[in-house]
């Protein structure tokens, strides 16, 4: 056993981060009250990854709900790759039941999800330990280990989109078709276009994440991108019929939002100019009260600096009286 | 007996480069400088001001375009904003308020060292009402507790009015033995030994310890020709104040006229041995005038400018001026209350949670919610902490690019800030986060600014001073500025690469 602690004294960010300095080829396991998850690295690179809430392959789950693999083939594949002693997705691949790029990209979500999880654990304990192989449940990958953490830490950083995640069992329908000229004037991303790819009048919000295979946080982020940029408008689920008459009613309400948003500041403004009493207009730059006081100063230097002595007659030293 | 037959005057004033330092004059110094430090620490608060304005105002319009999901118009938001910034302006504040309320709306930007120069100017808040007072008594030092007309019944040009003035305060103020002291002084000047004595007697039933008193009521006595009795409220004067030249000097001078030469001898060289230079100086009057004369005391500086401090309407009404110049809105009397309700303010909004507002990462410029900070407390996302902690750079493509990110944002920083700091010193350093810096260049472009504005001062002396030294203030602050932005050019606020 080479290190072992707790994720309090020591972070998930800085264990990466010394294994990956350091190419360590081993496996860390990060234990905490929700699941224990074993990462396998290999000279600083993580290349597997499993967790022990994992009933089954969770590919299979992400491809099931993405509608890209079903149940039966799923199970048969499973019984014939016991047999073969292949993985069950390289059997549908060579059916022509499965492409190659779902497989990778479901099984790049499956690790980003699991590490943005992670990452964020508060309290928990980690050891890493001396490489104990594959074992059938291990995903594998080849991820970079600073990019998997420089990843992570900039999906925690935006994470503040959360609050503008429409509900899942809505529907998205695009609202401008997108041209070369939007593309290059909002730099959209080939994640923004595929997801906008995806939209249509009958997929769900959730849907369109899952059968984008990409991470939740990034096909959440691009479907917030283009909520944000107005090429995509969001509905309850049912309501495409009402479309039109939505947008043509959400176009009002903008306009009308911008009517009240100048409205409201030309009325404050009046209101503010009439009922308030500026002191730019009203008053002079120093008060006159300060002004008298120093003029006096003044003054009164000028009657000092007069030549002559004074009229009372005090004058003790001169002998004058 | 005559007065002016044994009287050689008042004791004479400490000069500086010829000028006396009479109180007129002391007070125009200490009340100049007194206000220019006031006048730069306003304005260094209203620039910080504006420099916070200058730096938050993009994050809060990014925050408020956030919160209305981007559907309401940039120029609509950026008009609102200027209108809420501006508010305080549509009625009677003064720059305080206005500052106040800036810090109050970007409160929750602020990094920890902003928020100190904020605790600072809500320090200056709670303690104006006190400031502005000091500040009054400076500048109605002539027209305040008739300290001026005492003034001049010492210096010898008091006029009628003036003693009438005196004899009135003093049936008013019975318990004010200054004003008796002039006019005892004045008595004494017309040889009116028995009024001098009674007024001189008031004056020590109030201050039975004001050796002054006792001084003058031997010189009062002389004048009656009690000796003995003159001797004795002398011999008291000297065991109240022993350090004191005068009553050993006058004592001698009485023994001497009583042709006691020994005793004489004994006082004169008491008083030598307590300041011979000064002993030197008055016998030598002495010799001049040719007769043996008594030494009477001015009444010291710091009696005055104590004096002139007492609350009084004319002083008031002068502070309240001054407040309400600088803050308005509500009366001086209640200024603690503003800078505690302003504290409790800050103190409620300093609970709304931190990732709430958006924050520009020092190293690589990116806008983001909830990251980390830097060592010296600049913000940082936690891209560039993880970069930051890393025990040595690895020749990693993802780190490399992370890196050009951070150094173009410098490359494109730098002319920026430096231009910055150069129209408006301290502008660029605050941008860059380095508060501790833009502050000490803020405070000497304020004192240049000030020192123009003000020249040789703003409070004059009515006692003519032979020293005009607006010229040269005015010529050092323009070389400090241009000395000051020499510097910020030789020290840009971001270091190119480092």
């Amino acid at each position: 056993m080479a290190l072992l602690g707790t994720l309090k004294g020591f972070g998930v960010t800085e264990i990466f981060q010394l294994i990956s300095q350091q190419m360590k080829t081993g496996s860390l396991v990060l234990t905490s009250t929700k699941a224990t998850v074993t990462i396998n690295f290999e000279n600083g690179v993580i290349v597997g990854l499993s967790s022990n809430t994992w009933e089954r392959d969770p590919m299979a789950d992400v491809l099931m709900k993405a509608g890209f693999l079903q149940e039966k083939d799923f199970k048969a594949a499973l019984e014939s790759a016991k047999k073969n002693s292949q993985p069950w997705y390289e059997i549908l691949v060579s059916k022509g039941q499965l492409k190659r790029v779902f497989v990778e990209r479901a099984s790049n979500t499956v690790i980003r999800q699991t590490l943005l999880e992670i990452f964020q654990w508060p309290e928990g304990g980690y050891r890493f330990e001396d490489w104990e192989g594959e074992h059938e449940s291990m995903l594998t990958c080849h991820i970079p280990t600073e990019s998997a953490i420089l990843d992570t830490l900039r999906i925690i950083d935006e994470w503040t989109i959360k609050q503008k995640i429409p509900p899942v069992d809505y529907c998205p329908v695009t609202v401008i078709p997108i041209t070369e000229e939007i593309v290059k004037h909002h730099e959209l991303s080939e994640v923004d276009l595929h997801i906008y790819d995806l939209i249509d009048d009958k997929r769900t919000v959730e849907r369109i994440v899952r059968e984008s295979l990409e991470p939740p946080f990034e096909a959440l982020s691009s479907l917030v991108r283009l909520m944000d940029l107005g090429l995509v408008e969001v509905f309850p689920q049912g309501a495409s019929d009402v479309r039109d008459s939505t947008i043509a009613r959400g176009k009002t309400i903008a306009g009308l939002k911008k009517a009240a948003l100048y409205g409201a500041f030309v009325l404050c403004l009046a209101a503010l100019a009439f009922s308030g009493q500026s002191r730019l207009l009203h008053q002079d730059l120093v008060p006159k009260v300060i002004v008298s006081h120093l003029e006096y100063q003044h003054k009164l230097a000028a009657t000092f600096s007069a030549p002559g002595p004074g009229p009372s007659g005090t004058d003790t030293g001169s002998g004058g009286r | 007996m005559q007065a002016d037959r044994f009287l050689t005057g008042f004791t004479p004033d400490v000069t500086i480069l010829g000028t006396g330092l009479s109180w007129p004059v002391v007070n125009a110094v200490l009340g100049n400088c007194y206000l220019f430090v006031i006048v730069v620490s306003l304005l260094c608060f209203v620039i910080v001001g504006v420099f916070c304005l200058v730096k938050y105002a993009p994050l809060m319009l990014h925050d408020i375009k956030n919160i209305t999901n981007n559907e309401l118009p940039q120029a609509g938001l950026v008009a609102w904003m200027c209108l809420v910034f501006a508010l305080p302006l549509f009625f009677d504040v003064g720059a305080g308020i206005l500052v106040a309320w800036w810090f109050l709306v970007l409160w929750n930007y602020l990094l920890a060292s902003e928020k100190r120069i904020v605790y600072a100017f809500i320090f200056v808040v709670l303690i104006s009402g006190w400031l502005t007072h000091v500040a009054a008594g400076f500048i109605t030092y002539p027209e305040t507790q008739l300290s001026r007309e005492m003034f001049s019944v010492q210096n010898r040009s008091a006029t009628q009015a003036d003693l009438d003035s005196l004899a009135s305060w003093s049936r008013q103020h019975p318990d004010d033995a200054e004003p008796l002291n002039a006019l005892a002084l004045h008595a004494i000047a017309r040889s009116e030994w028995q009024e001098g004595i009674r007024l001189l007697e008031a004056c020590i039933d109030l201050e039975p310890a004001n050796p002054r008193y006792y001084n003058h009521l031997a010189v009062a006595l002389m004048g009656t020709g009690r000796t003995k009795e003159a001797l004795k409220a002398l011999d008291y004067a000297a065991k109240l104040k022993p350090d004191s030249v005068i009553y050993y000097y006058n004592m001698s001078r009485i023994y001497q006229s009583t042709y006691n030469f020994y005793e004489s001898e004994s006082a004169i060289a008491q008083a030598s041995g307590i300041d011979s230079r000064l002993v030197r100086q008055l016998l030598d009057t002495e010799n001049k005038v040719g007769r043996t004369r008594l030494i009477l005391e001015k009444t010291p500086v710091s009696r005055y400018l104590a004096r002139q401090m007492r609350p009084s309407p004319v002083l008031g009404e002068a502070a309240d001026a001054l407040w309400h110049w600088v803050f308005g809105l509500i009366p001086r009397r209640a200024s603690a209350f503003l800078g505690a309700g302003f504290f409790v303010t800050l103190l409620l909004m300093s609970f709304i949670p931190r990732d709430k507002f958006s924050k520009q990462c020092a190293r690589c410029g990116k806008v983001y919610y909830s990251g980390t900070f830097t060592k010296s407390g600049s913000p940082m996302c936690l891209q560039c902490s993880w970069l930051d902690s890393k025990a040595k750079k690895q020749e990693v493509t993802i780190v490399q690019h992370k890196s050009e990110d951070i150094r173009s944002f410098k490359a494109q920083s730098f002319r920026k800030l430096l231009r910055l700091d150069m129209v408006l010193p301290g502008l660029g350093c605050f941008m860059a986060h380095r508060t501790g810096t833009a502050l000490i260049r803020l405070v000497v472009l304020c004192a240049c600014l000030a020192a123009l504005a003000m020249g040789s001062g703003v409070i004059v002396s009515f006692v003519p001073v032979h020293v005009n030294a607006g010229l040269a203030i005015r010529t050092a602050a323009v070389v400090v500025w241009a000395s000051l932005l020499l510097r910020v050019y030789r020290r840009p606020p971001l270091r190119f690469g480092g």
